[in-house]
């Protein structure tokens, strides 16, 4: 088998690991090589060919492939390795990757440094568990993007789609202008799991109806989707009887979240956390496994790609300095503690010494919101789940937290 | 003078007011239900200049990236939204084509290109 020596290692070429790996290469290492299972970079960015992106990175209005091509080009620009159509099938514990592509068979890279940016999937049927028959037209509302998108298909003509998430809300648009009927978005909340944006111009455009409080209970059809059974949930999300009806359609489409894709980190033994589904990291992006990074969806669940872009230079920038020996710890680790109303956050621990800047999300959207963290407390006009929060902390009040062991977040209505 | 009161959610922010502004000729005369001044501005050009980036896709001659990704260079009316999907379908190009190309000038006349998202070799 083929060895390769490298400083880093980035599995997956998305916008995490674009942004990861041109970063670690400006700061300093010499040879990294991006791993990208399809046939070519940007994940995701590819197939969401809606504007919306590039808004706070760079102040412009852009489309996922055009936010895709920036780092493409710069990538190509640098001496970077990138390995497309390449498959990465273990991560060991010491860091060593193995790999295979149609170039250079099965091989090991032995790198100093990895940075996992896989990102992450999407909730599937089994996961929401809806009763009913299995026919043909059940796709997750990102398949269906791909197909629509990237491979010309239409997923169906008459649509229900169940969730309000951003990826949901953007395929409800889409296929109305390719002329399909969108029937229904179906959402469990009270209120839309994405952003106030594409309420207004994915739903409120084109009428298409929203159902909030509204739970999908069956799917009818044998060969092929026939129809979907609804009803009302009560504040606890159970449903209410006698509150059914039936929507005939041909295609349902499933847009109830994401989570990261962390087999390999599995694999590896790297600690998880239970509220991201990610890995537990420290300030640096660092895992439980040393010299192993995480940035980007695979994380955590973000909002906006230019977030994970952030992300991924973040963990570029931070895998340079653990090569170069640049990382500060201190052997009295602080535990990042999740309280009221908070739904994850990372990093989960802070190990050094340097100002920290924490991610957090929120259950419930809360108006008038204050958050607090450790002693010091907050105001927001309003938080959202749906979108991530931002918080500093000064290196110069980590000793005290650091004598108290632990720092806790929570988040509360004035 | 004309008078109408529509509906307006602004998107300036998370808050997401639900406004009611009242239209007198082309002015909006009073508004309610917006928390911040952010909201009149919004409010101003959703109900006399509303408009949106298209974006959509144009069939290729290339078996292996059969769709070119496409937007409109500038917004173009919302009711004139599926007109121009209409339009667009009618189109195909080569097999061939680089980012930021014109594919349709000035679609229907509404003074908008539409360009291409990326380039196809």
């Amino acid at each position: 088998m083929i060895a390769k020596e490298v400083d880093l290692v980035v599995i997956g070429g998305g916008a995490a690991g674009m942004a990861a790996a041109i970063k670690a290469s400006e700061s300093g290492l010499k040879n990294v090589i991006v791993l990208e299972r399809a046939e070519a970079p940007g994940g995701l960015l590819q197939q969401c060919i809606h504007n919306g992106f590039g808004i706070h990175y760079f102040n412009e209005d852009l489309t996922g492939p055009e936010y895709a091509e920036r780092f493409i080009e710069r990538l190509s620009s640098m001496n970077i390795r990138l390995a497309l159509n390449t498959m990465v099938t273990h991560l060991y514990p010491d860091r060593s990757v193995i790999a295979i592509n149609s170039d250079w068979g099965e091989f090991r890279v032995l790198p100093r440094a990895v940075i996992l940016a896989m990102g992450c999937r999407e909730k599937t049927r089994p996961q929401i568990a809806i009763p009913g028959t299995r026919p043909a037209g059940i796709f997750t509302a990102g398949l269906a993007q791909r197909l629509v998108n990237i491979d010309g298909y239409l997923p169906g003509k008459e649509i229900v789609i169940l969730g309000s998430g951003d990826v949901g809300m953007i395929m409800a648009r889409r296929l109305h202008l390719e002329g399909c009927n969108v029937k229904a978005v179906v959402e469990v909340m009270s209120y839309t799991g994405g952003l106030i944006r594409n309420k207004v111009q994915c739903l409120h455009d084109f009428n298409i109806p929203l159902l909030l409080e509204h739970a999908v209970t069956e799917i009818y059809g044998n060969h092929r989707v026939r129809g979907v059974k609804i009803a009302r949930v009560d504040k606890a999300q159970n449903i209410i009887i006698n509150s059914e009806c039936s929507i005939s359609c041909d295609c349902l489409l499933i847009s109830a979240g994401l989570i990261p894709e962390n087999e390999l980190s599995k694999e590896a033994g790297i600690q998880l956390d239970e509220l991201t589904d990610g890995p537990v990291v420290d300030e640096f992006l660092q895992t439980s496994i040393d010299g192993i990074f995480a940035a980007g969806n695979v994380l955590q669940t973000w909002d906006l790609v230019d977030n994970v872009t952030l992300d991924g230079e973040k963990a570029g920038k931070n895998a340079a300095r653990y090569v170069d020996g640049e990382l500060m710890k201190s052997p009295n680790e602080i535990k990042v503690i999740a309280g009221e109303n908070i739904k994850s956050l990372t990093p989960q621990k802070i190990i050094g010494f340097e100002d920290i800047e924490l991610v957090i999300r929120v259950q419930q959207p809360i108006e008038g919101a204050e958050l607090i963290v450790g002693n010091k407390r907050k105001r927001y006009k309003v938080i959202t789940h749906s979108e991530v929060i931002k918080v500093n902390i000064k290196a110069s009040s980590l000793e005290t937290l650091r004598k108290k062991g632990r720092v806790k977040i929570s988040c509360f209505k004035r | 003078m004309v008078l109408d009161i529509k509906e307006v959610i602004c998107i300036m922010c998370p808050l997401g007011c639900k406004m009611k502004v009242k239209i007198e000729g082309n002015k909006i005369s009073q508004s309610q239900g917006n928390k911040c001044e952010r909201g009149l501005i919004y409010a101003y050009q959703e109900v006399f200049f509303a408009g949106r980036i298209l974006t959509t896709t144009v069939k290729t001659a290339n078996p292996k990236v059969p769709l070119l990704p496409v937007r409109s260079d500038k917004e173009i009316p919302k009711k004139r939204l599926i007109d121009c999907m209409m339009e667009i379908a009618k189109h195909s190009i080569g097999d061939t084509m680089p980012a930021g190309q014109i594919v349709i000038r000035d679609i229907l006349h509404l003074g908008v290109n539409i360009i291409s998202t990326r380039a196809i070799s």
